[in-house]
């Protein structure tokens, strides 16, 4: 989508510069002697700035002004004003391009809100049903969990494994629900960044891992895979468990949406090693093409692979930073079992190294 | 032992004041005076009272004085929908506020279907001991209730707090020591630790920050019994 101003992006690790809907980008971006500067400088601003809510400005080494929030970077402007050079000859020559900067500020600020749907759907009643959906949600949970009768964490598997199969049903209803409440919550780039969890509390990882899978081997799919989880640990990690519920579930989720021969489901695996825990949590599949896995964990970010199937490109963003926040690694590794050399098939695994494991008690 | 640890000083016995441990905790948890504001039915709530915990349902807060006098040691707190008489369009927000500013002894957990939108008010949400989502799972919510009510009963949080009104009127680090010692050694002891304190300082303020402590610590106490 082109932009209201001349504006920068990175595509497929390429930079691309636009000329913008109301005026031009300057021809300084495009001549092969400032190509590697300019590239450069820029590259350097998206990376530092993106994730930014309030827009920055500044000058560029060509003697332009930029203006960046967050994924939207214009560029090739020129303010007019206090912040204005008198001898800055990009004035005369681009006389389209002269703006003031509250107003250029005023233009992104609308730009993002527009990208962002602000302006089709009020945030204030977008927030409002969200509320109410997360409130009634958590009445049906609060029902539901009063006749199960969980007692404790520990009996929590055996309690859920007896329980009739309609409760059972419910109870994964109103986890799933949650899940996707907290993926639009987690949305809003301030929310990841505020997060701060709790590290008084503690969890067994084991059970957190099997509450998810117990979650999704009862949702309501007809024609799925079935996940295959071996292995046992009695460590804990430090935190809030249902952050980490919500990273683990964004893999298995992902897991299960790219296995894309149903017959053989995902494989999660806990192990320890080394006073490290392990988790592995692998998807039999196309392979992520090696250009891309750089990028997996990006904000939005979609592989070329996976364009026709659902998803936002939040859920590994979302996961890597609720695993920086438990001091967890997570690393994708590709197994590869065939090679017709159009389709690169195997195992898709990621792979959490937990560092900061304790046994319970300590 | 628990809070009663025997400190032998100059061959006399003292009550020193210290953490409770977990199994008295797990005793005495269930005597923790809780209560839940929230517009709304709280479907865990009859399963905690099942369970024994001793919690008191509002749908409001209309008289906040009349409130504090019942004493609670946790307040679980909705934020929409409630104070609107005494807080406006604050709501919840404005009763956390009034409430840590002027009673900050008491341990509040902020329940809300409206956690993301805390990056609006995250000075005021930080006020909170803790924030959950509304949606969380009663084992969730079980474990979070137990902690708040740990910090109720923890001398070192309520220390904390009077530390902090100590420390702006005391300056002198030597002098501050003192006091903290004092209160450790003998903190169990009321009358005593506060005849020692009045040889050390005649700082009303202090005097009167120690023997809110205090007061809070005995009230403690009297569960174990």
């Amino acid at each position: 989508m082109k932009l209201s101003f001349p504006s920068v992006r990175i595509f497929e690790k390429e930079i691309i510069f636009e000329s913008g809907k109301y005026c031009i980008l300057p021809k300084e971006f495009t001549k092969n002697s400032n190509i590697k500067t300019i590239e450069e400088f820029y590259r350097n601003i998206l990376k530092t700035k993106k994730g930014c809510c309030e827009p920055c400005t500044g000058t560029d080494p060509l003697g332009f002004d930029f203006i960046i929030k967050d994924y939207i970077c214009y560029v090739g402007i020129v303010f007019i004003g206090e912040k204005s050079s008198k001898k800055n000859t990009n004035k005369k020559k681009y006389p389209q391009n002269k703006f003031a900067e509250t107003y250029i500020i005023e233009r992104i600020n609308e730009e993002y809100d527009l990208l962002n749907l602000n302006k089709f759907i009020p945030v204030h009643v977008f927030s409002q049903s969200m509320h109410e959906l997360r409130g009634l949600n958590s009445k049906v949970s609060g029902h539901i969990d009063k006749l199960l009768n969980f007692s404790s964490d520990e009996e929590w598997d055996i309690q859920f494994d007896k329980a009739d199969n309609s409760l059972k049903k419910i109870y994964v209803g109103t986890r799933l629900i949650k899940f996707i409440l907290d993926n639009i919550r987690f949305f809003n780039p301030q929310n990841i960044q505020n997060l701060h969890i709790d590290k008084t509390f503690k969890f067994s990882v084991h059970r957190s891992l099997y509450k998810i899978v117990k979650i999704y081997e009862n949702d309501f799919y007809e024609d799925k895979s079935t996940i295959e989880f071996t292995g046992k640990s009695y460590k804990y990690l430090a935190g809030e468990k249902e952050y980490f519920e919500i990273l683990v579930k964004a893999i298995v989720e992902n897991a299960l949406k790219f296995s894309t021969d149903k017959r053989i489901g995902p494989r999660i695996k806990i192990f320890e090693e080394k006073n490290k825990l392990f988790i592995e949590i692998a998807s039999y599949g196309r392979l992520i093409p090696l250009e891309e896995r750089e990028d997996i964990f990006t904000r939005g970010y979609r592989s070329k692979i996976h364009e026709h199937t659902k998803g936002t490109g939040m859920g590994l963003f979302v996961a890597k930073k609720l695993a920086e926040q438990f001091n967890i690694e997570i690393k994708y590794k590709a197994e590869e079992i065939s090679d017709d050399n159009t389709v690169k098939l195997g195992w898709n695994k990621f792979i959490l190294t937990c560092n900061d494991i304790f046994q319970n008690g300590q | 032992m628990g809070l009663f640890n025997f400190n032998f000083n100059f061959g006399r016995k003292e009550k020193r004041i210290s953490e409770i441990p977990f199994e008295q905790f797990e005793k005495i948890k269930f005597k923790a005076r809780i209560a839940v504001v929230d517009d709304e039915e709280v479907p865990l709530i009859e399963k905690l009272q099942k369970d024994g915990y001793n919690i008191t349902k509002y749908s409001d807060i209309d008289e906040i004085d009349g409130f504090i006098r019942k004493k609670y040691n946790v307040l679980v707190l909705d934020i929409q929908g409630v104070g609107k008489n005494i807080a406006g369009k604050k709501e919840g927000w404005g009763i956390l506020s009034y409430l840590k500013n002027e009673y900050p002894h008491l341990v509040i957990i902020v329940f809300t279907g409206a956690d993301w939108s805390i990056t609006k008010v995250k000075e005021i949400a930080d006020l909170a001991d803790f924030v959950i989502g509304k949606d969380l799972e009663y084992l969730d919510f079980k474990a979070k209730l137990d902690a708040a009510i740990k910090k109720a009963f923890s001398p070192k949080f309520h220390f904390e707090i009077e530390r902090n009104l100590i420390a702006k009127e005391i300056t002198n680090a030597e002098t501050f020591n003192k006091i903290k010692e004092i209160v450790e050694l003998y903190g169990q002891d009321k009358n005593k630790t506060m005849k020692k304190l009045n040889k050390l300082t005649d700082n009303t303020k202090v005097i009167e920050s120690i023997n809110t402590y205090l007061s809070i610590v005995s009230n403690i106490l009297s569960l174990l019994n």
